[in-house]
């Protein structure tokens, strides 16, 4: 009863083109390699409470190794082994995981204290919203007014934090980037808040980390850090209309993507998709998972569910001409 | 020892001796967390809506039936004091009289149920009143089945001033189904009126 | 010892008064302990191998990056279903199995409290795990995960009938684990041997007392949040509809509250058989007996008070998680005693490595790695990168394999001489023990940093060249020799149920009161009640480790009146009462069907149906409890 959806072929794009995409990131996203905070602040107690942890693990079975093996005198009188033995419970049982503990614990007060707040202003107010099994993003003024709304991607610029207001449209997920910020679930009915701050530049993986679904491990995040005026460009890109050419929006709404699908400045303005208004201008398509190429889009475009199992958007059965007009027209956008 | 234990240990036993006692005892506690989550849930959900409940529930029914309950805990308490006397015959009115009292109160929730302006599938609000509710029902319900099984052993003659276990046991859980009662009415329908 | 003529017309007429009789209405009437005892060893053993077989597709599916041996369909399916049967139908029933056989022999008596309340916890655990995987015959197994998040297991994002099963199995699953639980409490509280107060009582009976008080407060939490899912999705009602006023937040309370003592129900009695066995083979009495029974009772309590560690990801304020931070590291305080306590009794011991030894020895590394790992996943900021990845994980098969399987196994070779009569092989126990504890650590070490670098729990595959996929296949690799590990004990097990050396009553020359029956025992158990002066009765007379004076030899015999017990008191073990017991009957099998046929018409949503199911369910009970012969009854 192995059902095997999807052909070896898709998936085998799907990764081959995973690692092209990627060698522009760092490889392993690590916990310990951090670079932004917060997680850098947790790495400064992940980092100690791991050594310690490990040293106590080599302690104690060397302990056990040496009690069993140990080839000393063994006859010791019951009362005073019991009496011995009562005193190896209480210290290391009992104080000096005590000790320990406590030690562990401040430090962790000290590190929640340390990383609660961003050390600035925020440079930008970041409202995502998870999908099954994309996630929705918008800009928003410090006063709350929307500036832009894109999807899948994230910029930020370097060394100056930004906030982030988590919501969910249907099922918990959860916002991950483990070398910039711990996680922060996504709960319908909620709004959860988090800061990140990326320190270097270049792009970032990270990756829903809550299951929610079928496309659970298909729901990729990308945030690009870049230096500050390359940023607010990028922005203010983000916030013109598109230029849109209007045979290619014909035949955009005419396969009904605008049921579906946002453009700005259009009479496209669905909200059960991802916002396509500068789709042209991201690196990946579909949550991460693909290039943005005409190759992956047209393929995309012919069957989705292939490429990303269980994905919402149906297969439309468009022709060959009209996916490759639609692939130009939504390169175009930019 | 031997000879002593065996000549001087009684057979059967009763109160903290009798293993149904202790069964039921524990019985008792694991629903009483039953019940302890369900409000746990009503008063979680309650403190993420400060405007709940949409509608307070009303004690018209709730109020007087309440008195029915605490008054059928009573009669069994009667009926209890009854056969530790000996009087078989008083324990089968008793009896009796909290089976009424029980079945009244069940009936007059159904009529409490058929008024409520929301259902289970209005909103969280109803599926928690009916939920919590109904399912205290179903303990009444239960109850009055074991005390109408204990009812029928009376009538067999099966119980004695010595011999009644299955009396203790049965009242037990009857008494259990009242206090639960006692939080269910204060949680759903006396705490809104007081904050 | 010569057995008198007396002696032996004692010894038969026990066994005519206690034997069940032979066919197939013995069989299922049967309430004998040892009976319902072996039965959930063997159920819930084959539970474990299905689970493993399903961890084995999986670890197939992830041994490659970007790898289409499954779809995430079925791979969602199969991890919900591997932590499903082995968190619900291995872990805790096997547990149950060791204390249906053990504690009464453990204790002195020759029964459970309640006999056939026993039978019935075992009915109802077959057909709970038929009916869950029913599910699967029907091609659509829950896909949520194990511990199944709301929303996603509404009605509108899983429409199939898959979750039903689950809550409905898991509901009917509870009713055989709660009455199991009252079974011990009220058996460990009342049935001891006259004179076992309860500072004499084995380490392993205080762990399923703990385990017993948690699943009586635990489990109704987990009952209302799967009647809720139940109702959300027959009903349309909406308690975690945050959209109607409920919360998804609300599910995740009420299962944690369930789920974080559940781990310790499933730990708890096994860290009791460490205690136990441990002594046997070090030849001296547990150091510090005090300090561990403390210890044991507290981790039960204090489990009740960190739940919100499963949810530190969620939002919730910063103060109220900083709390259950702090309970998550302090309940590490009574580990570390019970830790050292095995230490120093090992060091102020003689050891002997047979088996079941080595599985104690291993089970203390992976406790101390899962311990570790577990404080790791208590810092609540560290938490935020570690959970929901695979460092979970590793800390979590770390602590159940590491503190349930190992000391299983161990304990399957110290006690199974008692149940079959006979020894495994030490040799191919030997081979048994390393290649399970390589197997396991190869398996399970790696994920500690997949987890670190960023690799999340539940994904069907992940991008090839992330530098996840070396640590993967070996992951993969060493799964398959734990299964081969698992494939040897099973080998063991056959062989020596016609090879073994003939165990006799006291192999291993240990101390407690079950070495001193027949191996196996005879269906009285004991032949005389014994009169408790110590913790160790065998050892009083012969190496002098434990000063007293128990009698084994002279006492209660309770030959005359069918089935009959002592009943002492709960703290000192004093004689209170003579207890009659009830004998086979098949009113548990007549219920259990009734139950099924319950649950089977509401999860196809047929109301009559299961209105006649819970009538006949209501009539079983009245036969039950009204006074008489039961069918199936001998004699």
């Amino acid at each position: 009863m192995v059902v095997v959806r999807g052909s070896k072929g898709a998936t085998r794009l799907v990764g081959a083109t995973a690692v092209c995409l990627l060698a522009g990131c760092r490889r392993a996203p690590s916990t310990f390699q951090p670079l932004g905070d917060p997680a850098a602040g947790i790495a400064r107690l992940g980092w100690p409470a791991t050594v310690t942890m490990a040293a106590i693990v080599l302690v104690v079975t060397a302990l056990l190794l040496w009690g069993a093996f140990r080839s000393g005198p063994r006859d010791m009188e019951r009362a005073e082994s019991e009496r011995r033995g009562v005193r190896w419970v209480v210290v290391g049982g009992a104080l000096v995981p005590g000790l320990i503990l406590a030690c562990l614990f401040g430090t962790m007060l000290a590190t929640l204290h340390a990383i609660s707040e961003p050390d600035g202003p925020p440079a930008a107010t970041i409202r995502v919203t998870g999908h099954q099994w994309w996630w929705e993003v918008e800009y928003v003024g410090a006063d709350g007014t929307p500036l832009f709304q894109t999807a899948n991607e994230l910029h930020v610029p370097v060394g100056r934090p930004v906030r982030l207001e988590l919501r969910s449209a249907d099922v918990i997920h959860s916002f991950w980037l483990p070398q910039i910020a711990g996680k922060t679930d996504l709960i319908p009915g909620r709004v959860n808040r988090m800061w990140l701050r990326a320190d270097e530049a270049g792009e970032f993986r990270g990756q829903c980390a809550e299951f929610c679904g079928v496309g659970h491990a298909a729901m990729l995040i990308r945030v690009v850090a870049e230096p500050s005026d390359e940023y607010r460009r990028w922005a203010a890109d983000q916030s013109h209309l598109p230029a849109v050419d209007s045979t290619g929006m014909a035949a955009f709404r005419e396969s009904g993507c605008a049921a579906c699908h946002r453009i700005a400045g259009t009479l496209a303005q669905g909200k059960v998709g991802p916002d396509l208004s500068h789709v042209g201008s991201r690196a990946t398509l579909a949550a991460g998972i693909l290039p943005n190429t005409p190759g992956a889009l047209a393929a995309w475009l012919r069957s989705p569910d292939s490429l990303k199992t269980g994905a919402l958007m149906p297969d439309l059965s468009l022709s060959e001409p009209r996916i490759e007009r639609l692939v130009a027209f939504l390169e175009g956008l930019k | 020892m031997t000879q002593v234990v065996t000549r001087t240990l009684s057979r059967g036993a009763r109160g903290s001796q009798s293993f149904g006692w202790w069964g039921m005892v524990l019985l008792v506690m694991t629903e009483s967390a039953f019940f302890a989550s369900l409000l746990f849930g009503y008063f979680l959900l309650r403190s993420m809506h400060p405007d709940w409940p949409p509608e307070i529930p009303s004690l018209h029914i709730a109020g007087p039936n309440t008195v029915l309950l605490l008054t059928s805990s009573l009669t069994f308490w009667l009926g209890e004091r009854s056969i530790r006397a000996g009087h078989a015959g008083r324990l089968e009115l008793w009896l009796a009289a909290t089976l009424l009292l029980g079945a009244t109160f069940l009936t007059l929730q159904g009529v409490e149920y058929s008024h409520q302006s929301f259902t289970p599938a209005t909103h969280a609000y109803g599926s928690m009143f009916f939920t919590v509710t109904g399912f205290h029902g179903a303990h009444v319900f239960i109850g009055l089945l074991m005390n109408g099984f204990v009812l029928a052993r009376a009538l067999a003659g099966h119980f004695s001033a010595d011999e009644h276990e299955p009396v203790r046991i049965a009242g037990l859980y009857w008494h259990f189904v009242d206090a639960v009662w006692i939080a269910v009415f204060s949680s759903l329908y006396l705490f809104p009126r007081l904050f | 010892m010569s057995a008198t003529a007396a002696e032996a017309a004692r010894a038969s007429r026990l066994a005519a008064i206690w034997e069940t009789r032979p066919g197939v209405v013995g069989a299922l009437a049967s309430v004998d302990h040892k009976d319902v005892g072996k039965r959930y060893l063997v159920t819930a053993f084959v539970f474990l191998v299905v689970g493993g077989i399903e961890a084995l597709l999986m670890r197939i599916q992830l041994a490659h990056g970007g790898a289409s041996t499954l779809s995430p369909e079925l791979y969602d399916e199969l991890f919900t279903m591997h932590g499903v049967t082995m968190i619900f139908l291995y872990a805790s029933p096997i547990l149950s199995g060791f204390a249906n056989y053990l504690w009464p022999i453990l204790i002195g008596t020759r029964d459970m409290a309640f006999p056939r309340m026993n039978a019935l916890s075992y009915w109802i655990f077959l057909f709970a795990g038929i009916f869950i995987y029913t599910s699967m015959a029907i091609g659509d197994m829950p896909d949520a995960g194990w511990f199944a998040y709301a929303p996603l297991t509404g009605k509108a994002f899983s429409p199939g009938p898959g979750l039903d099963f689950y809550a409905l199995g898991l509901l009917f699953l509870g009713i055989s684990t709660s009455v199991g639980a009252v079974n011990f409490i009220v058996t460990l509280f009342k049935m001891r041997a006259p004179g076992m107060s309860l500072n004499r009582m084995p380490i392993l009976v205080w762990g399923t007392l703990t385990a017993s008080f948690s699943i009586i407060y635990a489990l109704p939490p987990l009952s209302v949040a799967l009647v809720m899912l139940w109702f959300d999705r027959q009903f349309g009602m909406h308690f975690f509809d945050s959209s109607a006023g409920g919360s998804p937040l609300l599910w995740q309370h009420l299962f944690w509250i369930f789920g974080h003592p559940w781990v310790y129900i499933i730990v708890l009695p096994a860290m009791g058989m460490v205690s136990d066995i441990i002594p046997t083979f070090c030849r001296r009495p547990l150091v510090g007996y005090t300090y561990v029974a403390f210890a044991t009772v507290s981790t039960g309590i204090i489990g009740f008070g960190v739940w919100v560690h499963h949810m530190f990801a969620t939002g919730l304020p910063q103060l109220s998680l900083s709390f259950f931070s702090a309970a998550s590291l302090v309940i590490a305080i009574p580990s570390g005693i019970s830790f050292f306590a095995w230490i120093a009794t090992i060091w102020y011991g003689r050891p002997v490595f047979k088996t079941p030894f080595l599985f104690m020895l291993g089970f203390i590394v992976l406790f101390a790695i899962g311990g570790v790992s577990g404080v790791m996943t208590g810092l609540l900021p560290f938490d935020w990168q570690l959970t929901d990845t695979y460092f979970v994980v590793a800390h979590l098969h770390y602590v159940l394999i590491g503190i349930n399987v190992f000391p299983v196994v161990g304990a399957l070779y110290y006690w199974l001489p008692k149940i079959t009569g006979r020894m495994l092989s030490e040799r191919l126990g030997r081979w048994n023990f390393w290649v399970m504890f390589i197997g396991f650590n190869v398996a399970f070490f790696p994920m500690h940093w997949l987890g670190i670098l960023g690799m999340p729990r539940r994904i069907f595959t992940y991008p090839a060249g992330l530098g996840w996929d070396a640590s993967n296949m070996v992951v993969t690799a060493g799964a398959f020799v734990f299964a081969v590990g698992i494939l040897l004990l099973s080998i063991n097990i056959a062989w020596s149920l016609r090879n073994g050396v003939p165990a006799g009553p006291n192999p291993w020359d240990a101390g407690t009161l079950e070495w001193s029956i027949p191996s196996p025992p005879p269906p009285y158990n004991f032949e005389v009640i014994p009169t408790v002066d110590s913790r160790h009765p065998l050892w009083e007379n012969g190496p002098g480790i434990a000063e007293g004076e128990s009698d084994l030899t002279e006492g209660p015999v309770l030959d005359e009146d069918g089935h009959e017990v002592i009943g002492t008191s709960v703290l000192d073990g004093a004689p209170e009462t003579i207890q009659h017991m009830p004998g086979d009957s098949l009113w548990p099998l007549y219920l259990t069907l009734s139950l099924t046929l319950l649950f089977y018409s509401l999860v196809s949503a047929h109301w009559p149906l299961a209105v006649s199911g819970a009538g006949l369910a209501l009539v079983c009970l009245v036969g039950w409890h009204w006074p008489g012969r039961d069918p199936g009854e001998e004699g």
